[in-house]
């Protein structure tokens, strides 16, 4: 079949359609009705990237694999599934861009892009919101925190940044599920340092997390003082248990492949209860940024979630000295300062980290189950970026992107390759694939209604799943994980499967729009229309290759043509469009990335 | 010949039912003990406590030396002895329950409540020096929540084992995988309810949710889920397919589930609003109501209530915790009594810990073992079960820094909910495959 005949045929009547409307991304700046100006601006720099932009590494270690030089041969397919890892959903035109111009170099751009801001987009959310004014609200509400997310998934142009930090989010957990849920321009501020960190170093992102006053109060570090056995108080061990289990380490010492080292065939633990109270120790007198020994059981005096924790040293355990892990000591009398920096090296130094760190972000960006080989050419990079530095985060993801298990067809992958999408990630996906029109103002969104899933609301610190659910049935029986089907349980899949008829079936004309009360923003499907000219497979192969990049079976597109067949006498052509769009959109295919 | 043997010697004729290889042999047992051998009704509730609850400060001393005791060694987090209402029972020392718990106090004194005391997961019976000296003797992964977690659940005392006691339960008494779970969960996803064979459904609060678009109810969608399902059946790799059975296996049990409860009544009695576990139970309540119409003789339900995890704010935050649930219970219990199902249920709390004695200033850290609440009309209510320990630090049940360690072990207590649930000798040990290395308890919990 002539596949790339199709698309390009598919693509210049989009492109004719689109650019008679006035443009490409843009679609909700240019299609508002006049009457009411869209005042959403696309991205809101305010912190310049730390990272200077890298210039693509030529590998000299021979047993690096050789990454495949981008050429105009990417095919739309190849930057389709390329795109699915590395944004909040692939549209016809940055497919297009990208097979022009190639892996490395939309890496490389996607790098140096000015970050958006969470803080920013929260505040002027919650700002424009007249009606929570009205009803007294003195600061924005947890709705307004994820509205704020949704713009900058939906239009962010910083999409690699913006997805990276969604996975770090679920590494370095703080949740509003806990006395943060009034505190959402900090927990934004939070989001924006991890963003600002994303492809930084490692070790400077650990120490932004670990003076956090956000995760100070999560994780209970903020305010945590040195022993008084008189009172029967010790310092408290929270964040330096969790610090270990699920920002660093891990349980288990690891190979650099991810695999658990064993002794006498069983693993070996990173650290024991001796070692989570030295670090509880050195973790002991940081306070909101301001507070002194006089002020430090007035917490609200010095209330500052927006700079980082400062040492009140005569709360601070020092009088003797403490043993950490990678043989480093804390010599008694140091200062808090000086305790810390050792805590965070000694953590940074383990070679658990490597393998941690990747395997994590390979599951939240290409597949549940990495081969160990995969993470273990992740995790070298990790350890060494060929500059001899360590822990440079930038390099570790395009390791992660280029790599190739990444980038293999496929039908070049195994059959273990894949995983479920993440629901809000799918759920942004199937709008991002259209473009979005909108109202005057952005309202509260609460997405967890429909994806169990909401950035920073996850139920614990342990994230919103596991790293090692795997369901009862085929999964279990071959050990393989699929985490995201934790939280897709039998409620959430009829809301997911809702929450497509929402965006497709249900979705008003944008004339319509201002007339609704219970929604702000729509899709405009007309636009697609003329695509059925010459009947739907034209539609259901542009379907098929944004929102499946590609893989449709036969018998799905057979039978979406079949349906077409039998509907399409009485419905009009945007009923046909939206409900070929909802039976991918609702589809098992589309809640896999492969 | 006493029962440890006896339960030995079964297990030896039935062979190692552990391993996966053996589910042909599962599926042979099951179905000569599938549900449909009872005649009467039993229903399972278990509320998982997320976080590890403080539940020594629950439970707590009233005779004015152990009083004086508990209130020095809490400091700021003790109760005030006037706060304290009685609990009335003769098996261990004075105890009462603070005031914002009031309504146990009331459940435990008019005999439907009980305490199981000092319960958490045990390699083996030990004593303290035994555990200080011979680190094999500690349950893996002693104070971190998940790992904690599963070993409540999954009642095997490996933090690796993908199935609860509740899920082999279920695998035991289901009919066939593919008919209607008889595990229901209010309270989300949890390794307690996961069988080896058998999942369990989750329901929202709202009870069954209802596709759009796809609702079979209504005629003008019918080509739209005859084309839905052949894409279903179009899934050709190994996830899709599954998300695909998830989507089929759902439709077919929203459709039986909300026929069952379109007959059932609402809850007369008036549960507590802004009770996030009492809404859960409620509709725990209504699908207890409908087990005649699915054709369920046993079922199993879970319910959670998160935020226990009080390292910080103590004061404030653990009496409204404890308020919550006690409350949720009680309405809970008056609601099935009212439904005529009160003979048939037993509900009991879990909790991924106690926690520590000492405090951290404002908060308390992971400990050990834990007391957890048993409610129900079948159990001897009135009764605290198990050693209660005293409340001093570097006492005999003191591992350390106040971290208590347990006298009752998940297994011997699970094991009599599985007998009363119906279970045969040999199915228990299946469920509980480490029952031998602890004695029956010299307690009974059931009537």
């Amino acid at each position: 079949m002539h596949r790339n005949n199709v698309y390009a045929a598919v693509f210049m009547i989009l492109a004719a359609v689109l650019s008679a409307c006035g443009g490409g991304a843009d679609i909700a700046d240019q299609n508002a009705t006049p009457a009411q100006p869209v005042t959403t601006p696309i991205s809101t720099p305010t912190n310049p990237p730390n990272t200077t932009p890298t210039n693509p590494v030529t590998p000299t270690n021979p047993s690096l694999p050789t990454v495949s030089e981008p050429t105009s041969d990417i095919t739309q397919i190849a930057a389709a599934r390329f795109l699915t890892q590395a944004t909040f959903g692939p549209t016809l035109s940055e497919i297009e861009a990208l097979t022009e111009q190639g892996f490395n170099d939309w890496l490389d751009e996607q790098i140096a892009l000015p970050m958006s801001s969470h803080q920013s987009r929260t505040e002027f959310i919650f700002s424009a919101d007249t009606k929570a004014k009205a009803a007294g609200a003195k600061k924005p509400w947890s709705g307004h925190r994820y509205s704020a997310w949704l713009d900058i998934a939906y239009h962010g142009e910083d999409q690699l940044r913006q997805r990276v930090t969604f996975a770090l989010s679920q590494l370095f957990v703080v949740s509003d599920k806990s006395t943060l849920d009034n505190e959402h321009v900090a927990l934004a501020a939070y989001y924006d340092g991890l963003a600002r960190h994303a492809f930084g170093s490692y070790r400077d992102l650990l120490e932004y997390v670990t003076l956090s006053p956000v995760m100070g109060v999560y994780l209970n570090m903020l305010g945590n003082q040195k022993p008084d056995l008189a009172n029967n108080i010790r310092p408290d061990e929270n964040f330096a248990r969790e610090v270990m289990q699920l920002f660093t380490i891990g349980l288990d010492e690891l190979n650099i492949d991810g695999t658990p080292k064993l002794k006498n065939g069983r693993p070996i633990a990173t650290y024991d209860i001796a070692d989570v109270k030295a670090y509880a120790h050195v973790f002991t007198g940081w306070h909101f940024a301001g507070t002194t020994a006089q002020t430090w059981d007035n917490w609200w005096q010095n209330r500052n979630f927006f700079e980082p924790m400062e040492i009140v040293p005569k709360y601070h355990a020092n009088s003797t000295e403490q043993q950490l892990l990678s043989n480093m000591i804390v010599p008694a009398g140091a200062s808090g300062e000086a305790a810390m920096q050792i805590a965070l090296d000694s953590l940074f130094q383990h070679p658990n980290v490597g393998p941690f760190v990747a395997k994590h972000l390979i599951q939240r960006l290409v597949t549940s189950n990495p081969s160990p080989e995969y993470i273990a050419r992740v995790a070298t990079v990790f350890n060494n970026n060929q500059n001899g530095e360590r822990g440079q985060l930038a390099d570790v993801v395009k390791a992660i992107m280029l790599d190739p298990e990444a980038r293999a067809e496929s039908s070049a992958q195994s059959m273990y390759f894949g995983k479920v999408k993440e629901p809000l990630i799918s759920g942004v996906q199937m709008v991002r694939a259209f473009g979005i029109q909108t109202q005057a103002t952005l309202e509260p969104q609460w997405p967890e209604y429909q994806h169990n899933q909401a950035p920073l609301s996850a139920p614990s610190v342990f994230n919103f799943f596991a790293s090692d659910f795997s369901p009862v049935g085929v999964l279990s029986t071959k050990n393989l994980t699929a985490p995201e089907l934790q939280i897709i349980n039998d409620t959430f899949i009829v809301r997911n499967a809702n929450h497509a008829a929402w965006w497709s079936l249900w979705a008003p004309k944008v004339t319509e729009l201002e007339n609704m009360d219970n929604r702000s923003m729509t899709i405009d499907y007309s636009v697609y229309t003329p695509l059925l000219a010459n009947g739907p497979e034209a539609f259901i192969d542009f379907l098929n290759l944004v929102l499946l990049s590609g893989s449709m079976p036969e018998e799905m597109k057979q039978t979406l043509i079949d349906y077409d067949n039998a509907t399409r006498s009485w419905q009009e052509d945007i009923v046909r469009i939206k409900e070929l769009t909802f039976l991918v959109t609702s589809s098992p295919q589309f809640a896999v990335q492969r | 010949m006493n029962r440890r043997h006896f339960l030995q010697a079964s297990l030896a004729s039935i062979g190692a039912l552990s391993t996966s290889s053996s589910f042909g042999t599962q599926l042979q047992i099951a179905s000569e003990f599938s549900a449909a051998r009872f005649t009467d009704y039993k229903a399972i509730i278990c509320i998982f406590l997320y976080g590890g609850h403080d539940s020594f400060n629950l439970v707590v001393p009233t005779d004015s030396q152990q009083y004086s005791d508990y209130a020095k060694t809490r400091q700021g987090l003790a109760y005030s002895r006037d706060n304290l209402l009685g609990l009335s029972q003769a098996d261990t020392m004075p105890l009462g329950v603070p005031e914002h718990a009031a309504a146990l106090a009331e459940l435990f004194n008019s005999g439907q409540a009980s305490i199981l005391s000092n319960i958490g997961p045990m390699v083996a019976p030990a004593t303290k020096i035994e555990l200080l000296t011979n680190d094999s003797l500690l349950p893996p992964q002693l104070f971190s929540h998940n790992d904690q977690q599963a070993l409540w659940q999954n009642g095997a005392m490996d933090t690796s084992m993908p199935s609860g006691w509740g899920g082999r339960m279920a695998d035991l008494l289901m009919d066939n995988a593919n008919s209607l779970p008889l595990s229901f969960s209010s309270g989300g996803t949890n390794l307690f309810q996961s069988g080896r064979l058998t999942q369990h459904y989750v329901m929202n609060n709202n009870g069954i949710e209802q596709f759009g678009g796809l609702n079979p109810q209504y005629d003008w969608n019918e080509q739209r889920i005859a084309h839905h399902m052949r894409i279903l059946a179009a899934s050709e790799d190994i996830l899709s397919r599954t998300y695909a059975n998830k989507m089929i296996a759902v439709r077919n049990n929203n459709a039986l589930l909300s026929t069952a409860l379109a007959n059932v009544p609402e809850a007369q009695t008036n549960y507590w609003s802004e009770n996030k576990l009492a809404s859960q139970l409620k509709t725990i309540a209504k699908v207890m109501s409908a087990q005649a119409a699915l054709g369920q003789s046993r079922q199993i339900f879970f319910a959670s209530l998160g935020g226990f995890d009080t390292h910080d704010d103590q004061v404030t935050q653990l009496p409204l915790l404890q308020k919550t649930l006690a409350d949720a219970m009680a309405g809970f219990q008056a609601d099935i009594t009212e439904r005529g199902l009160a003979n048939s249920a037993v509900t009991f709390t879990q909790s991924e810990f106690g926690r520590t004695l000492t405090s951290n200033g404002d908060g308390t850290d992971h400990g050990w073992a834990g007391h957890q609440i048993i409610m129900g009309n079948p159990i001897q209510g009135g009764r605290i079960f198990g050693h209660m320990p005293e409340q001093v630090i570097g006492s005999n049940d003191d591992y350390g820094d106040g971290r208590i360690i347990p006298t009752t072990s998940i297994e011997q207590f699970g094991s009599q909910v599985a007998q009363w649930f119906g279970l045969g000798n040999s199915e228990i040990l299946d469920v509980f495959p480490r029952l031998n290395r602890f004695n029956e308890l010299d307690f009974r919990i059931f009537n």
